[in-house]
């Protein structure tokens, strides 16, 4: 029995329980891997891609350089939801691609970065891992790192972690890019952008409390391609990134993505599981009351009460919090185990939400739950640098400088958000000066059209994005590292940055989750390349043949090599082994 | 001087096959007060004169020659705005059909006034009170003025559409089968408020008829047409007692009631000529029973066989003979 | 006419269940636990079994309540009034230029039959009409917009403005910023109609009633009156197509012109699987189709009185 019939039970399995995804996926029927026998010809690959992104380019590019090696590929576009489908439901065939974004808010925890991706109890269909990676020594590391208080011995374990994908030459990346690429009119100056955002982002961007206009405007007004369709930062589709302006973050990022204290004077561990915060003074809400050590404690009994949905899994850890001395106005919280992202995972992901607001909002609504409250713009009260003053659906999100705030906007009276859908319509309105900055990443072709236009000017900056191949690693020939290590020679990195992204990007020569704009970058010493000539050594070194027709044939059953490579030596399933046995 | 006077008028259509005259050489006069009957089979052009002096012609149709004398105003010559002024006050038509000549999303009364209004400064209320003055003149109910003609009897309508020709006391009333399609009771009613109302205000009729009934009961004079032309012409009872021309014994024969003795139905054998590339000499020739070879070679001219009494036959003159053997199935089976 | 709604509304819910695509797994970020989409599923009743669902949803096509969108967070009237609003804006001054338009240049045409005018007018008519819409809006753009700079390029008011629907729409700056929009919609739109009409109006000139009026000795201008009003009828169908279209939104147009009418938002719904506001939207533009053609008859009724059912009638 092959893994293909096993994802098909545990796709039945769920399927009576889940109206969207009642109805059957058509990939699923096609028959999207045959199993490799070892002493035959490796059979025809299947690499599921995305329409968007230049991905069907890249897939022919690979597709051509990969029958040099004699081996066949299939390639089968999928739209968006299907390829979606087809990871959760590991019916992608051999290879997808993917992009390894950091989560916004999670960007300064490698945790979301390591664990969904790689930890082997990520591994079951429908989780993240969609490789099926099962990599003892990487588990290790990985929660050595999560419990390890000591930045420095933090980021060396972090980094072991990232060496151990890299030397298994699993998710084959392809580069760092496309580069983030912002037009804005020049009037205004003095922004700063942050990596993997740009200038004009909605998270974590220091532009619009900093810049200045020449002319002396004081309104500045943003394109964005689309817009949060409600104003509940309690819903689990995240506002609460786009709202940090409004509520203030305990703690945020500052341009180089390193943590720093922002609602609060300061914050530390007591110990691996305890936590002292102190809350800013001298704070105040939009409506002018107070900001007091009890919203601060009442925030955190909030979301604990309710856990809504986008907070859960971080805050299943917290055991207790207790203000400990409301003259200071510090708070204690204490965990269930070590966890040391919790800055990151809790105090940067957490706002400071009104007490005197959302109580009578959830007596006078009747809801039981956050997610579910009717936020208009009079209950959009915070104390950030911005209020919200208007927010017309699908149109517009205009906020005004709060003037109280100890950040107070200098330079800007009122932001507007506003939606422009298409690229046309973004570059016509930048040149038209209907809107000052765009948050859209153009293409440097499409930069060089605009800056023809005498107002505009460019900023770049790197992304904290990954394209890359992920495969199934749990069966043949991908269980074989010296297959793996042949593929990842065979990958051409440089088309990938110079002709998809007409050179803004980084060429990658390493397996690294983290790209060198992140803060837990480590250097992996697995480097590899582009040069086929070399993965058809490497193979051959192998065992591997090619036959009259010039396929790739796989070791035969005899090799005692190959036979330890596949099954005993690197991953172990346990309990599974025997499902494999039938291949050799 | 007669009131209408039509003087060797040719009307043509433009046809996919070529130009079909559809009038050829008609001349026709009525007096004051006179009923002049038009008869013959459809297709001769008798609807086609009806259309030709009111210069209602459809798009493809126009007057090639001759005139059209209206009280000493030749109407072919007229421009739009005054022809525009003579309709109507002058002359008036009731259509063939009025269930297709009445505007069906238009109430009936409003319809009449129009007619009114687009002469006369009448206001709306005078001109809706006229409307409904001229429905009882033709025996049709005034609450019915608020009515759409596809609420009314084919009579009623037909009523409808008199009383509308009525409107502005024209002194030429063309009707163009005023009766046909109606049953023999309503014919009869409408024919005669029609003749009273024709005795009453003094006016000319023309009428257009296939029906030699309707002409012998209603008329002082007919004219009989065949194919674009007029083949004989007089007072209605020398021409139906003695006819001249073989095609109007042949209508007789159609419409037995007219015969004194009650003869038996003999229709005409045939149909007439195409009038696109007519044959040359007597048109009647191909269906004429007594046809003879010049008939086929020399067109006859309408000479005048009896005081007032014309007819276009070579043979005019063995009229009397003829007529003794057109009685006869026999003779119209053998042409 | 409500055996119809049942059976639209139960192949709506049919097609719903056909829908691949979970909408928890659009909604909660990729990288978020399993936990996390399960938790928002049950939320949103999405756990319950097929039959319940179906009742329940059942439930709310009987109250015209269609629960809460997935994405906005608040009921779904509220997210459709305010975008159907948006769409009749837009559609509705766009709807009166092609009728009325439609109607005055295809009745001149119908009259003026055979003239180079018509000819001339029925080839651009199809030329404007092959073009497809966004490509008309794009063009529309660039010459208006970017080009000459006279109009705005998209929205409904200045960006920082906006406010109810009310105020927007009846602000001074709206009729500038629904300009590009509503004449593209009606340049491309007028084609049909003038067509319809040119053709029932060349039908209806031959008609003797026409014959009649001229021999009546009418004015022209009265006649071509009674002509429109003949040929008029076979518009009145055609008009409750077009209103029909009116509920669905121009996808195309309202995204090229930044217009956040309705198209646009069935499709970011569709896009998110926010299943109540779908429901919402299609069944009330069932609805609407169903109910203008019950208008289009009564319409119809009213203008044509051939058709027109009274007690007289009947007693007759």
């Amino acid at each position: 029995m092959d893994s293909h019939c096993l994802s098909r039970r545990s796709f039945l399995g769920l399927a009576p329980s889940i109206l969207g995804a009642a109805a059957v996926p058509t990939a699923f029927f096609e028959s999207v891997a045959s199993a490799a026998v070892a002493g035959r010809p490796v059979p025809e690959l299947v690499l599921s891609h995305q329409t968007t992104g230049g991905e069907p380019e890249m897939a022919r590019k690979l597709s051509e350089d990969l029958e040099k090696l004699g081996l066949r590929m299939k390639l089968r576009p999928l739209s968006l939801q299907a390829w979606l489908d087809a990871m959760t439901q590991r019916t992608y065939g051999d290879m997808t691609n993917r992009v390894k974004t950091p989560l916004p808010q999670r960007i300064a925890d490698p945790e979301s970065l390591l664990f969904e991706t790689y930890h082997s109890s990520q591994a079951q269909s429908p989780r993240y891992n969609f490789g099926n990676y099962k990599q003892p020594e990487f588990d290790k590391w990985y929660e050595l790192q999560a419990r390890e208080f000591d930045p420095k011995k933090r980021l060396e374990y972090i980094g072991r972690a990232a060496n151990v994908i890299g030397a298994d030459y699993f998710d084959c990346f392809r580069g760092n890019g496309p580069s983030v690429l912002h037009v804005y009119n020049k009037d205004w100056t003095g922004g700063i952008g942050t990596a993997g955002y740009g200038l004009a982002g909605t998270a974590f961007n220091w532009t619009w409390p900093l810049i200045r206009s020449a002319s002396g405007k004081r309104r500045v007004v943003v394109g964005q391609p689309s817009m949060r369709a409600h104003t509940n930062p309690f819903a689990p589709d995240g506002w609460s990134y786009e709202g940090q302006y409004v509520f203030d973050r305990l703690a945020t990022l500052d341009e180089n993505l390193k943590i720093i204290p922002w609602a609060l004077e300061s914050f530390g561990s007591k110990d691996a599981v305890t936590w002292d915060v102190v809350l800013r003074r001298g704070m105040k809400w939009h409506d002018g009351r107070p900001v007091t050590v009890d919203d601060l404690k009442w925030t955190f009994d909030f979301i604990l009460a309710h856990k809504p949905s986008f907070f859960s899994p971080v805050w299943d850890n917290v055991a207790s919090v207790t203000v400990t001395d409301p003259a200071r106005q510090a708070v204690r919280i204490v965990c269930k185990q070590p966890y040391a992202s919790f800055p990151a995972a809790v105090l940067v992901f957490t706002s400071l939400y009104p007490r005197h607001v959302i109580e009578p909002m959830m007596r006078e609504q009747g809801v039981s739950k956050p997610h579910e409250l009717r936020f208009e713009s009079r209950h959009v009260v915070g104390s950030g640098f911005f209020k919200l003053k208007r927010y017309t659906r699908d149109v517009e999100m205009v906020y005004e400088a709060n003037k109280d705030h100890w950040f107070a906007p200098k330079g800007v009276d009122e932001l507007v958000w506003k939606v422009v859908r298409t690229v046309d319509a973004m570059m016509g309105q930048l040149q038209n000066r209907e809107i000052d900055f765009a948050y859209m990443s153009f293409t440097p072709s499409q930069v060089k059209e605009l800056l023809k236009s005498p107002y505009l000017a460019v900023k770049e900056h790197p992304t904290t994005a990954a394209p890359y191949y992920t495969f199934r690693i749990d069966q043949l020939p991908w269980r074989d590292i010296e297959f793996r290590k042949a593929f990842h020679w065979s990958v051409d990195r440089n088309y990938q940055v110079q002709v998809m992204w007409e050179g803004a990007g980084r060429v990658v020569t390493e397996d690294s989750v983290f790209v060198p704009s992140h803060p837990f970058y480590t250097p992996v010493e697995t480097k590899h390349g582009y040069d086929l000539q070399r993965a058809r050594q490497i193979l051959k070194d192998a065992g591997y043949t090619w036959d009259g027709s010039g396929r790739l044939v796989l070791p035969v059953d005899g090799d005692p090599n190959f036979r330890k490579r596949v099954n005993d030596v690197v991953i172990q399933y346990p309990g599974q082994k025997n499902l494999y046995a039938p291949v050799l | 001087m007669p009131l209408l006077a039509i003087e060797r008028l040719r009307v043509e259509y433009q046809t996919r096959a070529g130009v079909a005259r559809a009038l050829d050489d008609v001349s026709l006069t009525l007096g004051d007060n006179e009923c002049l009957g038009l008869v013959g089979e459809s297709g001769c052009g008798k609807s086609t004169l009806a259309l030709a002096v009111l210069r209602v012609l459809p798009p493809n149709g126009r007057i090639a020659s001759g005139r059209i004398v209206l009280d000493g105003t030749d109407v072919t010559v007229l421009s739009p705005r005054e022809l525009r002024r003579l309709r109507w006050e002058r002359m008036a038509l009731v259509p063939q059909s009025s269930m297709n000549a009445l505007d069906p999303v238009y109430r009936i009364g409003g319809q009449i006034a129009e007619a009114i209004r687009a002469h006369r400064s009448t206001p709306a209320v005078e001109a809706r009170r006229a409307a409904g003055d001229l429905l009882a003149l033709t025996e049709v109910h005034r609450e019915r003025i608020d009515h759409y003609p596809h609420e009314l009897s084919g009579g009623t309508r037909q009523r409808v559409a008199i009383a509308m020709a009525l409107a502005l006391g024209p002194a030429l009333l063309v009707a163009d089968e005023p009766t046909t399609g109606l049953d023999v009771i309503v014919q009869d009613q409408i024919l005669r408020r029609l003749r009273e109302l024709r005795r009453d205000r003094g006016m000319a009729v023309l009428l257009i008829t296939h029906d030699m009934g309707v002409v012998a009961e209603n008329c002082d004079r007919v004219a009989v047409m065949y194919s674009g032309r007029v083949v004989e012409q007089g007072a209605v009872g020398p021409v139906f007692a003695e006819p001249l021309h073989p095609y109007t014994m042949g209508l007789r024969n159609a419409f037995p009631n007219l015969l004194a003795d009650a003869a038996e139905l003999i229709s005409i054998p045939g149909s007439p000529p195409n009038l696109v590339e007519p044959p040359a000499g007597c048109r009647f020739a191909d269906r004429c029973p007594f046809v003879l070879e010049r008939c086929r070679t020399t067109d006859p001219p309408l000479v005048e066989g009896a005081p007032g009494h014309w007819t276009a036959c070579l043979r005019w003159r063995e009229a009397d003979e003829l007529r003794g053997r057109a009685r006869s199935g026999a003779t119209w089976q053998t042409a | 006419m409500g055996f119809v709604l049942f059976m639209i509304a139960t192949l709506m819910f049919g097609m719903f269940v056909l829908l691949p695509g979970d909408p928890a797994a659009s909604f909660v970020e990729e990288g978020l636990s399993r936990k996390a989409l399960e938790r928002q599923r049950e939320l949103w009743g999405l756990d319950a079994p097929l039959h319940v669902q179906y009742l329940r949803y059942l439930g709310n096509v009987a109250t015209l309540e269609f629960g809460v969108s997935f994405r906005a967070q608040v009921p779904v009237r509220e997210v459709l009034v305010e975008k159907f609003l948006n769409s009749i804006a837009m559609m509705l001054p766009a709807l009166i230029l092609i009728m009325v338009g439609g109607t005055v240049i295809g009745a001149y045409l119908g009259w003026r039959r055979g003239t180079a005018v018509e000819k001339t007018a029925v080839l651009a008519g199809l030329a404007v009409e092959s073009m497809p819409s966004f490509f008309a809006g794009i063009v529309m753009l660039m010459l208006f917009s970017y080009g000459l700079g006279w109009l705005p390029s998209s929205g409904m008011g200045p960006s920082g403005s906006g406010g109810s629907f009310v105020a927007t729409v009846f602000s001074s700056d709206f009729p500038r910023y629904a300009a590009l929009p509503v004449l593209t919609l009606a340049v491309r739109g007028v084609n049909g109609p003038m067509l319809l009409m040119r053709t029932s109006m060349i039908e209806i000139r031959g008609s003797d009633f026409l014959m009649l009026l001229e021999a009546k000795g009418v004015s022209e201008l009265r006649i071509v009156r009674h002509a429109v009003r003949n040929a008029i009828l076979p518009m009145i169908t055609y008009f409750g197509v077009l209103i029909g279209t009116l509920f669905q939104g121009q996808v195309l147009l309202e995204t090229v012109f930044g217009w956040p009418g309705i198209g646009r938002a069935v499709v970011d719904a569709l896009a998110a699987r926010d299943f109540p506001v779908l429901q919402g939207a299609f069944f009330f533009t069932a609805i609407v189709v169903v109910g203008m053609n019950l208008v289009v008859d009564v319409l119809y009724g009213y203008l044509d009185p051939r058709v027109r059912v009274t007690g007289d009638e009947v007693r007759a």
